[in-house]
């Protein structure tokens, strides 16, 4: 391309963008605004101040398109696994374990069972996990 | 013939920075985005447990002191336009220039981690810990890893400054001082979303 390195950029106007956008979120911070609002202007500042730092005192924004493609490709699948995973891992996450499950500290509900009797040993052919759910109420 | 006089001299500012015989510069990226990504899984680790606990998560500015942790964010940038000076100073052959602006990097780092100190203690002086609460966990482990990155950071410019104050970079020979940019930056882009989303969100 050309001699990058010598286009020095004007490191004081970055500075000064970083800065006006640091007292903005502090600012929208104690504006009290509505949560989602303030998220979304708090999550854009913050992207665009990265940003700013990465292409300039990092010179990304100077160097060879071949090393931004590398750097920020990572990146943009990272955000798809994140954003993929999102309903699973947070907004559906279970309050509560399942009834069958034996939680550390609590009495094993497999020791009952015994008790029914012998009649209760004929199929045997069943999955062991056939027997938790029968005696779930009293657990 | 033109590819052999590149690569007799690989430090040369003239020449336009290529990917293939800088590779120092290529190798600490590779390393900062696999850093990006620990610094990911712990902004999602954090961003997961607070959604799933709404019920035991605090207001985090009722805890935390956000003026101050501004102050501190502004220290760290402050402390990286001092970085960039380094860089630009090495680039024209200042070499003077380039130890008063690394030694100004570093006294901001160590600002930085000065600040981040007290205010590690006056929140454990006020019950906030690890085991005590998520919030406590998540707070502690997203900003004691980002100010391990500080302190590495800093001792690493201690390094660069050592070397410059040998007399090791001139006018063909900045190489390294860039890369120390390069982390010193990235260290600088961490903390600003880390005080985005754990501070003010």
């Amino acid at each position: 391309m050309s001699a990058a390195e010598h286009k020095e950029p004007k490191y004081l106007h970055v500075f000064w963008a970083l800065l006006v956008l640091t007292l903005a979120e502090v600012g929208v911070f104690y504006l009290h605004l509505p949560t989602a609002l303030m998220i979304i202007c708090l999550v854009v500042m913050a992207l665009v101040k990265a940003g700013l730092v990465a292409a300039y005192f990092m010179h990304l924004a100077l160097e060879k398109r071949t090393l931004a493609l590398i750097v920020v490709s990572p990146l943009v699948l990272s955000a798809i696994i994140i954003i993929g995973l999102t309903p699973d891992s947070v907004f559906s996450y279970p309050r509560k374990p399942p009834e069958h499950w034996v939680l550390p500290g609590e009495e094993e509900p497999a020791s009952e069972p015994s008790v029914p009797g012998p009649e209760e040993l004929a199929p045997p052919a069943q999955p062991p996990q056939q027997a938790p759910p029968a005696d779930g109420g009293p657990a | 013939m033109d590819h052999a006089a590149a690569m007799e001299h690989p430090m040369d500012p003239a020449q336009p920075s290529p990917l293939s015989p800088n590779w120092g510069k290529i190798m600490m990226w590779l390393f900062l985005m696999s850093d990006a990504m620990s610094f990911a899984g712990l902004l999602c680790a954090y961003a997961a447990v607070r959604m799933s606990n709404p019920a035991v998560w605090p207001v985090p500015s009722s805890i935390l002191g956000v003026p101050l942790t501004a102050l501190n964010t502004f220290i760290l940038i402050c402390s990286s336009v001092t970085m960039v000076k380094a860089v630009a100073a090495i680039q024209k052959g200042d070499v003077v220039g380039l130890k008063r602006f690394l030694a100004a990097t570093m006294v901001g780092g160590a600002t930085f981690l000065g600040i981040q100190a007290y205010e590690w203690t006056h929140l454990i002086h006020e019950g906030l810990s690890v085991g005590g609460s998520l919030f406590g966990a998540t707070f502690f482990v997203l900003t004691g890893f980002h100010g391990c990155h500080v302190l590495s950071g800093v001792i690493y410019l201690g390094c660069i400054l050592s070397a410059a104050a040998r007399g090791r970079y001139t006018v063909h020979n900045w190489n390294s001082v860039e890369i120390v940019g390069l982390y010193w930056h990235f260290v600088d882009l961490i903390w600003i979303l880390v005080f985005t989303f754990v501070y003010l969100i």
